[in-house]
């Protein structure tokens, strides 16, 4: 128990005001209340713009604010444009998976952070997109919202593919996320109970700390290092 | 008659929650959901493996009784329980514990450290209030209360659009959100 109480966990997908029903520091009061080091607030709306709500509160101690976008497409073409337009606003670049062309859009692209709720519609990822995440440092995230949502067959559905993604990533050592995709405080669970949920979804008690603290804040401190240029190139000096 | 030696008994754990919800939550519903979803999920053949028994509940507060070596599969069954009689709800573990006394003491006595201090009694009495967004404003009645944490209740179309898609009652805010917080008191 010692690894766990000693380590920093985030939630990476947390949907905040003027989008869903809960004010940005309403969020930071109930995550830093679960045991969050640090939240990200994904805007997410049709316009695949980012819209940041001041924030007028003062901050709690030792927790961090980051920024993201979910963007949601229906075409591969334009996913791009989306990514150039918001690459440079916020911190971590998030695309709302589900249709196959879109997680395959996601996965070949180095500047996507994450690949939001891959098995939406109940399709698992193959092992060509697995490997493709895994070499472009995508990280595939395993939302606990659809565990928490959904009852009966869908669920059924959804979790046997959350299944099989987690069995190819670790065969191709994909980095794995796990997030809330929280539309409301009542969605935050403890990091200990998503790590429960993520063992559910066919990850080890290990894996599933990983992917609330190291493989989080390992994304975090990617895009917060102003000395990273690309992938594999820094400036040392 | 005798009873079974400590030896032969199961041994358990208690899990120490604590209770977040829209409205009041009576005990016999808790049980029910927290049963139901330990059936949904693992099956009764699974269930009765956990052995789950709420032990008291008092205050939005309370005690969990499961199996020693399935605390992992208890705290899944608590994090799937979202709705209790259609109001929303969450459930924290606060910790686990060996003893009932111990997860009491340690768990249900205690203030969490991570509770937000109460800072602002200036606002104590406010009825109604308006935040600001960048689409616009979103204002309507206080609900719930709770140190700077407030639940608001709007009905003007936009906004009920905005809880339909979360899927809750009330907009949760804070006090550091209002416009005019000086003003209002």
């Amino acid at each position: 128990m010692g690894i766990i109480k000693s380590s920093n966990f985030y939630d990476l997908n947390v949907h905040a005001l003027p989008d869903y029903a809960d004010s940005p520091s309403r969020m930071i009061l109930e995550a830093k209340y679960m045991g969050y080091s640090g939240i990200c607030l994904t805007s997410i709306n049709p316009a695949n713009t980012f819209r940041g709500t001041d924030i007028t509160m003062p901050m709690p101690r030792d927790f961090e604010i980051y920024t993201g976008i979910e963007i949601q497409t229906d075409n591969v073409s334009k996913l791009n444009k989306y990514i150039n337009r918001s690459i440079n606003k916020v911190d971590i670049i998030t695309v709302s998976g589900g249709h196959e062309d879109i997680n395959r859009g996601a996965v070949e692209d180095g500047r996507v952070d994450i690949l939001a709720h891959p098995a939406s519609q109940g399709k698992p990822l193959n092992h060509v997109l697995s490997k493709a995440a895994a070499d472009n440092g995508v990280a595939i995230d395993f939302n606990i919202d659809a565990l928490i949502r959904y009852r009966g067959g869908s669920r059924v559905r959804i979790l046997s593919a959350l299944r099989q993604n987690a069995r190819l990533a670790r065969k191709f050592d994909a980095p794995m996320v796990i997030t809330s995709n929280a539309r409301s405080h009542y969605d935050l669970r403890g990091p200990r109970e998503m790590m429960a949920l993520g063992m559910l979804m066919g990850m080890t008690r290990e894996e599933a700390l990983h992917a609330l603290s190291t493989v989080s804040g390992s994304i975090i401190n990617r895009n917060r290092n102003n000395n990273r240029i690309m992938d594999g190139v820094e400036v040392v000096q | 008659m005798k009873i079974l030696p400590p030896t032969l008994r199961e041994s358990n754990r208690y899990l120490a929650i604590s209770v977040t919800s829209e409205g009041d939550i009576p005990r016999r519903d808790l049980v029910n959901e927290i049963l139901f979803c330990a059936a949904t999920l693992l099956g009764d053949a699974g269930s009765t493996e956990m052995g789950i028994r709420l032990l008291s509940f008092e205050e939005n507060k309370g005690i969990i009784q499961c199996r020693m070596d399935k605390v992992w599969e208890t705290r899944a069954v608590l994090a799937i329980v979202t709705t209790i009689k259609g109001m929303r709800t969450r459930i924290k573990v606060l910790g686990v514990s060996g003893t009932v006394r111990g997860a009491t003491e340690k768990y249900l006595l205690t203030q969490d450290i991570n509770e937000p201090e109460p800072e602002i009694k200036r606002t104590q009495t406010i009825k109604e209030c308006e935040m600001i967004i960048d689409v616009g404003t979103i204002s309507g009645e206080v609900v719930n209360r709770n140190n700077n944490e407030i639940d608001l209740l709007s009905e003007d179309p936009h906004s009920l659009e905005i809880l339909n898609r979360s899927n809750t009652r009330y907009f949760g805010i804070t006090v550091f959100d209002i416009k005019d917080k000086e003003i209002d008191v």
